[in-house]
């Protein structure tokens, strides 16, 4: 079985998206599974032909695809090659708590497929991205999430679809707005400026 | 009132309404966002990135409203329209905010604009419902006075409109 991981994340391997990918990759340890980028996206077209899973991984970006995203997902479309055996998943992450609030961003990966006429596997919405490297998969916060991942990998395995899956972070959403806000402060700090800088008006 | 329109097709069309709006073409597409949260740390309010995008988020704190020019694509904006749009995030706080129980950012200015968005282009029932949600999503996001979606089969229906 042929897969392929696209890391749909403008920040590339220092990302959320990246180190998902790497981990589903690891867990997939016999597939032949290969993580693209926009660089290699050309050998991605290549083998679109052979493909038999696509896995996409990206964060939110004003409540749907980052643009460059939906430029790889044009390129892919007009290759014109209609691999209808491909089962397409994603991986949508949100820097807010809610993991619903990737919704549309995964419809619109659906209507994607519809358009390349590739077929629909399913996506996990994660929400509270910022914290998914705080933790070893499937420990501390990221235990749901650990195990949504690990259901992904026998799912992809299996080319089976579910409906999708929302994992919140195993840590309170009070707490989670604490740490955001203790954070963005300490990080004015460090680039030399004060707290209230954040809320300058041009 | 102000209104600005984004927009990225049709360069002959609204040079018209110049004099009325201010006018931003998403075409050459503008460089994309990288994700390094410098208009929230390090410039906050305005992105790290020069190019002619580099002023957009604080002319949406001027606006009265704001009209998107999209071709529909997968649901949504099409990809210069919202590379522009990836780009405006300096508009808001990084702090968040609680608004019917979820989790949205504080807004950096008082003023608020109406979105109006006009998608482009044959797509099927399910892509507008998608499209919906999505303009409902900003809506929230922006903190918006209003905000209202059209749909239409041709660009030139959506000028004749407007003009």
């Amino acid at each position: 079985m042929r897969i392929a991981l696209l890391n749909g994340s403008p920040r590339g391997k220092n990302s959320t998206s990246y180190y998902l990918l790497e981990e589903l990759s690891k867990s997939l340890q016999h597939q032949d599974a290969t993580i693209f980028t926009k660089a290699t996206l050309p050998s991605l077209c290549d083998c679109l032909k052979e493909l038999d899973v696509l896995v996409l991984a990206f964060p939110l970006y004003v409540d749907s695809m980052p643009a460059s995203l939906i430029d790889l997902l044009d390129v892919i479309k007009s290759t014109g090659i209609h691999n209808t055996k491909l089962k397409v998943y994603a991986i949508v992450n949100n820097g807010f708590y809610e993991a619903k609030q990737n919704h549309v961003a995964i419809s619109m990966v659906w209507n994607w497929c519809k358009t390349c006429g590739f077929q629909k596997g399913y996506a996990i919405g994660v929400g509270g991205g910022e914290m998914v490297r705080f933790a070893p998969l499937g420990h501390g916060p990221e235990k749901n999430l650990g195990k949504a991942m690990q259901e992904l990998t026998k799912h992809i395995c299996e080319k089976q679809s579910v409906i999708d899956q929302y994992v919140e972070p195993n840590f309170p959403k009070f707490l989670y707005k604490v740490a955001a806000h203790y954070n963005w402060k300490k990080q004015i700090r460090s680039n030399g400026l004060k707290p209230k800088d954040i809320k300058r008006k041009l | 009132m102000k209104q600005m329109i984004l927009y990225d097709i049709g360069e002959d069309v609204f040079p018209m309404m110049k004099q009325e709006s201010l006018l931003f073409h998403a075409l050459p597409t503008v460089k994309d966002c990288v994700g390094c949260f410098s208009c929230w740390i390090k410039t906050p309010g305005s992105c790290c990135i020069k190019d002619r995008c580099n002023d957009f988020t604080k002319e949406l704190s001027t606006i009265d409203k704001l009209i998107i020019i999209s071709p529909i694509t997968y649901g949504g904006y099409s990809r210069n329209i919202k590379a522009v749009l990836d780009r405006s995030i300096g508009y808001l706080l990084p702090y968040f905010r609680t608004f019917h129980k979820e989790t949205h950012h504080q807004m950096r200015y008082d003023k608020q604009f109406a979105m109006h968005v006009y998608f482009y282009g044959p797509c099927e029932q399910d892509e507008k419902e998608v499209a919906k949600q999505l303009v409902d999503a900003n809506a929230l996001n922006l903190n918006t006075r209003e905000h209202h979606v059209h749909f239409y089969n041709d660009v030139n229906d959506v000028y004749e409109v407007l003009l």
